[in-house]
């Protein structure tokens, strides 16, 4: 039987980490990207990602699991990367100020904004099971068994994550006559 | 996994979905490269050396008995003090810097102990210091997740080190953290402590709950509180960052230090025993800062 690249890999050959890790690279930085939000960070959390990989690969009990395992090692780099304190970069989206502006522009830069705002203020572990469900598209199982998680942490980490994000957009499509009614009240 | 992905079904869920769209797609070949060199100067783990301490029939699982072994101080009326009892003099004083190693005062060091050499855990960030003559059995690869166990003959969420000698004679010290969130429906210190040993170490857990006491740190040079649980075999340790013994929401983190001896082992004699060694050691971490989550 011809040997996968990853049990090639696993047993040190370079040459087929490498085609491994070029086949990876690009969706491990856009999960990166998302569950972090600053492009510096991401790319070091992926390149932490296929170093460690490389280290443990022999301890990879199913080779069949090889994606699902890079991606939990992926998280973990992401968590160690927000743990490092580094400042977030600006990542400013203009609002449009000038030209025709129809509402819907309006309110999908603003919309967008605040998603970016209130995304920002959440930890990395509910930032990385929002994103493994809306962005990767798994379910709450799914999250779960990549994440090596309780499927009960992972409903309660993404419970608060959506409530963080709806609250966001619900105090920006408030009008400012309503918000300041509340101040006040 | 499924081939079924999921499809948004609200608003919100359409929002995110397409917010999330936007961002980078394509991994930089400078980065990829600088990965690539590293792995060619990086060996494979392969050899599996079992964990000598966890086989040894003191801390084996057919005894009941965890390996984690925390440090914890015993003291008075159901509380444990760390350093000093409220009132006496000679507190430690750990450094915040690695390149000191903390000393702590000769009235906590436990005897048998000349020098420290410090340590900074590459995975968690924390700082303490083990006796000089004691070596790194290996250290931490990777967080602690959900599904660890403990003992196992493989602890790669852990920093491990050894004492000198060999079989029972040799002491084993073993340091790692967990986020509170992987112990969901904890309130406070202690509970989570209790969900530790029916989730992870699965044994002997009604002991453990009995003899769980808090540990004051109140004259120490730590802020954080911390449950300690004597048990005949060993002793647990949860340390945590916070003032109080209550678990927040979302960014608390645990400090888990086990020494993996009987306290009144022959080995531990030099040391004043494992509590007493765990006291010292313990007093040398900088774990957590006023405000700061451990290891910052």
């Amino acid at each position: 039987m011809v040997p996968t690249l990853v049990e090639r890999a696993m047993a040190g050959d370079e040459e087929a980490f490498a085609s491994l890790a070029r086949g990876a690279g690009d969706r491990l930085l856009a999960i990166a990207y998302r569950i972090l939000r600053d492009l510096g960070l991401a790319e070091d959390a992926v390149q932490q990602t296929l170093v460690l990989a490389w280290r443990e690969l022999p301890e990879l009990r199913d080779v069949d699991r090889f994606d699902a395992w890079l991606r939990r090692l992926l998280v973990h780099a992401c968590y160690r990367e927000a743990r490092r304190g580094r400042r977030w970069a600006a990542n400013v989206h203009a609002l449009p100020v000038d030209g025709p502006v129809t509402p819907d522009t309006t309110v999908s830069v603003v919309v967008r904004d605040q998603l970016e705002r209130g995304f920002r203020r959440l930890p990395p572990e509910q930032r990385a099971v929002f994103v493994f469900h809306h962005h990767l598209g798994l379910t709450l199982p799914e999250v779960a068994d990549e994440l090596g998680i309780p499927l009960g942490t992972v409903k309660s980490r993404l419970h608060y994550a959506t409530n963080t994000l709806r609250a966001a957009l619900e105090a920006d499509l408030r009008s400012p006559i309503e918000a300041s009614r509340e101040h006040l009240a | 996994m499924s081939t079924d992905r999921l499809r948004p079904t609200s608003d919100f869920d359409r929002l995110a979905s397409a917010w999330l769209t936007e961002g980078p797609e394509e991994l930089a070949d400078r980065v990829l490269d600088a990965a690539l060199r590293e792995v060619h100067l990086t060996r494979q783990r392969r050899l599996r050396v079992p964990w000598r301490f966890l086989t040894m029939p003191a801390l084996s699982r057919a005894a009941g008995v965890a390996a984690v072994a925390i440090v914890a101080i015993v003291g008075v009326g159901g509380i444990i003090y760390l350093n000093n009892a409220p009132g006496e003099p000679g507190a430690p004083t750990a450094t915040p810097t690695p390149t000191t190693a903390p000393t702590p005062a000769p009235t906590e060091v436990a005897p048998g102990i000349t020098a420290w050499t410090t340590y900074t855990s590459a995975i968690y960030g924390t700082t303490f210091g083990y006796p000089s003559d004691w070596s790194v059995r290996a250290p931490a690869v990777r967080d602690w997740q959900a599904g660890d166990a403990f003992p196992a003959d493989e602890l790669p969420y852990a920093d491990k080190f050894v004492s000198p000698g060999e079989g029972n004679a040799q002491i084993g010290l073993i340091v790692w953290q967990m986020h509170v969130d992987v112990f969901t429906g904890t309130e406070n210190l202690k509970a989570l402590a209790d969900k530790f040993c029916d989730e992870v170490v699965r044994s002997s857990c009604e002991t453990f709950r009995q003899r769980a006491v808090p540990l004051d740190f109140s004259n120490g040079n730590h802020d954080g509180c911390a449950i300690l649980v004597p048990t005949a075999d060993q002793q647990y340790a949860f340390l945590s960052d916070r003032n109080s013994c209550l678990i927040r929401e979302a960014t608390s983190w645990i400090t888990v230090v086990v020494v993996a001896r009987e306290d009144d082992s022959p080995s531990a004699v030099r040391y004043g025993g494992s509590v007493e060694l765990l006291k010292s050691i313990i007093t040398t971490m900088n774990v957590w800062r006023p405000g700061q989550p451990p290891g910052r």
